[in-house]
């Protein structure tokens, strides 16, 4: 490989998206863009800076993005109605940082509150020694040899920012401190460090997102690919020893991918339980309405509503079903509750 | 049921203060934690300088008197001499005025931040740990039990003032039955724990310590007509009473019975007296 190329390997800050990926593979770059696939490697130079001012370093950390920086970033999509609905298609003379976490595309609308993409001036697509381009799925996990048969909570919610990540955080923590081990799963959404982070902050025993299973986000990837990933993440995190999996479903109920996957049976199969998150008592019966059509029941109610005694007592009355906070989700007695009453058992080793 | 009088055995006499080997490889780490609540314990933890990974932690609970610098020197030398990693936290009555129940207050929460600290330290790896309690110790220490079995190795409850009894026929505190007066929303969550693990919980081998003499009635001894009619007048009975309980209440779920009492000769209300002379340290380094 020649001298220079490497050297702009090692200089270029690698988004977080890429961190199972072996660097020692990338030996060349194609500038054809026009048979890149989800999930490719792509070096690029930052070209203005937009909304994403930093990027989130495989280290675990933001680092500042300047003009002429260079980047590795996986090609993918993103939908997230805070931010951008993208595809993954990459334009050589320009193309879109959708994500933070690192996640290269065409933004086809943002939200108005927010500033345009940062743009990022492809230089390729990163290939190995064979000439074959480096895709994230080489990287994922070993695809898992059965069927999980852990015990899942689902955490579901009405939108981003109802409070899913803060639940699932907290359950995790209140599981883990009475003593189960736990997996906690990001199953959908665009990789990023942030809730990952929260998750190992959490003390769980295993943590893993779709980015393991091989995808940089699960936007438009078909349903029979997120749920094989998702029973490869279970089945890593009980392989790995967990007795007891928290898993976050990214969005609301009405997302695409998501209504995909809760309206479906091998799902309803594979979760033992829900836990619904949303902002207020509208949300909840709402919630509670499209979950019951589905066939699904939440175990509890919680998220951003549960900060608010009198919109939980609101929603407990018009669902009759218990709302839970977030010290409540902390407390081991209560989180051991809820997987009990899910069927969850201990599962913990002779000392 | 196993009755040992402390003339039967060796008595393991362990001179105050002095536990640590000539060689000092062993680690005293001492630690100060403040729990989400904000509550703040002190624990010292003795490491030996060989850890016997066949053995679980002991987790020793003081009393009222909050003397647990007594409970350290008392345990030390055995957990050296058996490698096992000692943890003795102290609740201090300016920060808990209550330790001994679970209820509003939660002493359990506290264990559990020690132990997440010393498991993320490396001090511990053991997924459960032996727990032992002595006075309102042993009243924190099954009542932590029954709401955490899995976390628990083996219980080891030394003259409680009284008892939780896994008697659904009893209102709770005093038992697991319906409470006589109306519970707070967090502590009807613990009661429904406790019920839901009881079988769990009677599966863990029990001994229960108490001293021949300690039969005084007086002001630190809860009493009650109804609970002395159910438990017992004093500390004895009491012990001699929740073996009974447990050893019924086991049964009658079906589960073999693993519980012991052992009766300390000569021995009142005083930890140092138990440890030592009624034989209570040798006891559960050595006879468990």
């Amino acid at each position: 490989m020649p001298t220079q190329l490497q050297d702009m390997f090692k200089k270029a800050k690698w988004s977080f998206s890429t961190r199972r990926v072996d660097h020692a593979q990338a030996q060349a770059l194609d500038a054809d863009f026009s048979v890149t696939h989800p999930g490719d490697l792509i070096l690029g130079r930052v070209l203005s800076i937009g909304q994403h001012q930093r990027i989130q370093l495989l280290a675990g950390r933001p680092s500042t993005l300047y003009p002429g920086d260079l980047v590795v970033l996986p090609c993918g999509a993103r939908y997230a109605s805070d931010q951008f609905e993208g595809i993954a298609k990459i334009d050589p003379e320009g193309c879109d940082m959708l994500a933070g976490g690192g996640c290269l595309g065409r933004m086809l609308r943002r939200n108005a509150r927010i500033k345009a993409p940062t743009r990022i001036k492809p230089l390729g697509r990163i290939m190995n020694v064979d000439g074959q381009a480096l895709n994230v799925a080489d990287f994922a996990l070993p695809r898992a040899a059965g069927r999980s048969t852990l015990p899942v909570i689902a955490v579901l919610g009405t939108a981003m920012n109802s409070g899913k990540t803060t639940a699932t955080v907290a359950l995790s923590h209140g599981l883990t401190r009475a003593g189960y081990r736990v997996a906690t799963i990001k199953a959908t959404g665009t990789g990023a460090f942030g809730d990952y982070n929260n998750y190992v902050d959490a003390g769980a025993h295993v943590v893993a997102d779709f980015t393991d299973a091989g995808m940089v986000t699960t936007y438009l990837e078909p349903l029979e690919r997120i749920k094989r990933g998702i029973n490869d993440l279970l089945w890593h995190g009980q392989q790995s020893g967990a007795g007891i999996a928290v898993m976050e479903i990214a969005d609301g109920l009405f997302q695409k991918e998501t209504a995909a996957l809760i309206a479906d049976e091998v799902f309803h199969k594979r979760v033992t339980g829900v836990m619904f998150a949303c902002g207020d008592a509208l949300a909840a019966a709402g919630g509670v309405a499209e979950l019951a059509r589905l066939g699904l029941k939440p175990v509890a109610l919680t998220g951003m509503l549960s900060c608010s005694p009198m919109a939980s007592a609101e929603a407990q009355a018009a669902t009759g079903i218990e709302v839970v906070t977030r010290n409540q989700l902390l407390d081991p007695v209560k989180a051991s509750q809820l997987a009990a009453m899910l069927g969850a058992i201990y599962e913990v080793s002779a000392a | 049921m196993l009755t040992i009088h402390s003339s039967d055995k060796k008595v393991h006499l362990i001179p105050e203060f002095t536990y640590l080997s000539p060689t000092g490889a062993e680690r005293e780490e001492k630690l100060w934690l403040t729990t989400t609540s904000g509550a703040k314990i002190m624990a010292r933890v003795l490491v030996p300088s060989f850890v016997n990974p066949a053995l679980p932690p002991l987790i020793a609970l003081h009393g009222i008197s909050r003397n647990a610098d007594a409970i350290y020197a008392a345990f030390a030398a055995s957990a050296i001499d058996t490698g096992r990693v000692l943890i003795v936290p102290r609740f201090s009555r300016a920060q808990w005025p209550i330790f001994q129940r679970i209820g509003r207050v939660r002493p359990d929460k506290a264990i559990l931040t020690l132990i997440t600290m010393l498991r993320s330290n490396g001090t511990i790896e053991a997924e459960s740990f032996e727990l032992f309690g002595f006075s309102g110790g042993a009243q924190l220490a099954h009542r932590f039990a029954l709401l955490y079995p899995n976390l628990v190795s083996c219980l080891h409850l030394a003259s409680s003032g009284w008892y939780c009894l896994p008697d659904m026929t009893l209102s709770y505190p005093a038992g697991l039955g319906q409470p006589a007066r109306s519970l707070q929303s967090s502590e009807n969550d613990l009661l429904a724990r406790m019920r839901a693990q009881l079988t769990d919980y009677l599966r863990l081998p029990l001994s229960v310590y108490v001293g021949t003499a300690d039969t005084i009635q007086n002001s630190t001894l809860r009493s009650k007509p109804r609970l002395n009619a159910v438990q017992g007048p004093h500390r004895l009975a009491r012990a001699k009473s929740y073996v009974a309980h447990f050893t019924e209440a086991a049964k009658t779920h079906g589960i073999k019975p693993n519980a012991r009492l052992i009766l300390l000769d000569g021995c009142g209300h005083e930890f140092s007296q138990c440890a030592v002379l009624g034989g209570l340290t040798q006891q559960i380094f050595y006879n468990t």
